[in-house]
């Protein structure tokens, strides 16, 4: 079998589109940290107070491990596509309750955000000495000033991690290695693995630390 | 004199000069960018003028608010008055957001200042809120600038 598993063997990849079903309670920590499932169907409101448009799906560039924007939809059940998609740089700020842009003016033509059906959900992380330590089932990001950050995996967990099945958040360095196949993090990132999102904007922190020293 | 967005609900208009009343205050139209009601958007008015600029009135009394003629009246213009008249703009009751995309209750009522029309307080739950503080009052959300 032969799966990229190193650090040092990024596959290129282009800006993949991650389709997100499921919209629960959202996350909040001091970090503002958001599950990008919580996303979906979150109004897109201007600072003039109106609704402009709902976010479909979280489209993110694996290479960089960033946000890259939103996919866009009508609110309402009969709420069709949109041409228009909303680059991350018109975001102002993603809330518990919406999503804000200072206007109309924030959206682009869909062209802006590359558009790859090759999504995260369902791959395998995997260790960099070799352990699988789950399968993604949500993606942590920390948006603000016009940037997203993913931060983290929601992952259900492998024999690996303790509970089999157990839903644990997996913090990320800055740049991980993407494939198709599977995911590669450092094997240090499971030390810091936590079931409680609230501490996870922490358990990101701490994590990353050990990393620039 | 301040007074509560929700005191002035149906509130008579009276013309001071014919000593008829023009029509009841059906609701205020805000500007944000001013913090201030623009006008008042009038329910049982005859015909067309159906907007009353803040301006043009004489007085909030208690039982009525006055103005010099019927004159002071004119058709909606512009999208704040245009969409305010519609209805899409109604502060009351609408959901209060801040700008960092948190919503943290719903406008309950405005206190108001009667002579300048300034936005001096938003009422949400339990708080008072700087007026001062409103962003925004569109179809969807009141924004205001921090969280409170």
């Amino acid at each position: 079998m032969s799966v990229p598993m190193g650090p040092g063997d990024p596959t290129p990849s282009a800006p993949t589109r991650l389709p997100m079903t499921a919209t629960d309670a959202s996350g909040r920590t001091t970090l503002r940290l958001v599950r990008a499932s919580t996303l979906t169907g979150m109004p897109v409101v201007t600072l003039g107070g109106d609704r402009a448009l709902e976010v479909k799906d979280v489209v993110f560039d694996k290479t960089v491990g960033g946000i890259t924007g939103f996919t866009l939809r009508k609110p309402g059940l009969l709420g069709g596509p949109q041409k228009r998609v909303l680059p991350i740089a018109g975001v102002l700020a993603v809330g518990g309750d919406a999503v804000m842009i200072s206007s109309h003016d924030a959206f682009a033509a869909e062209d802006v955000l590359a558009d790859v059906g090759d999504d995260v959900l369902g791959d395998r992380v995997v260790t960099d000495d070799g352990t699988e330590l789950g399968t993604v089932v949500d993606v942590v990001a920390s948006i603000q000033g016009g940037d997203g950050d993913i931060v983290g995996f929601e992952i259900e967990g492998s024999a690996a991690l303790g509970d089999e099945g157990q839903h644990v958040y997996l913090p990320l360095p800055q740049a991980i290695a993407i494939s198709g196949e599977a995911i590669v993090v450092p094997a240090a990132a499971r030390d810091h693995a936590s079931a409680d999102f609230s501490a996870f904007g922490g358990a990101v922190d701490a994590y990353r630390k050990t990393l620039e020293a | 004199m301040d007074v509560k967005a929700t005191d002035l609900e149906h509130r008579s208009v009276m013309d001071i000069s014919a000593a008829v009343t023009v029509g009841r205050v059906e609701r205020l139209v805000v500007d944000p960018a001013s913090a201030q009601v623009a006008g008042i958007v009038l329910g049982k008015a005859d015909g067309p003028e159906t907007f009353l600029p803040w301006a043009s009135i004489k007085a909030v009394g208690a039982d009525a608010i006055t103005i010099e003629s019927r004159a002071a009246l004119r058709a909606p213009s512009g999208p704040l008055e245009e969409r305010g008249a519609a209805g899409d703009l109604e502060p009351i009751g609408k959901r209060v957001l801040t700008e960092a995309g948190d919503e943290i209750g719903v406008l309950g009522d405005l206190l108001i200042d009667g002579d300048s029309g300034r936005v001096l307080k938003l009422g949400v739950g339990e708080r008072a809120i700087e007026g001062s503080s409103l962003l925004g009052v569109g179809d969807y959300a009141a924004v205001i600038s921090r969280p409170a």
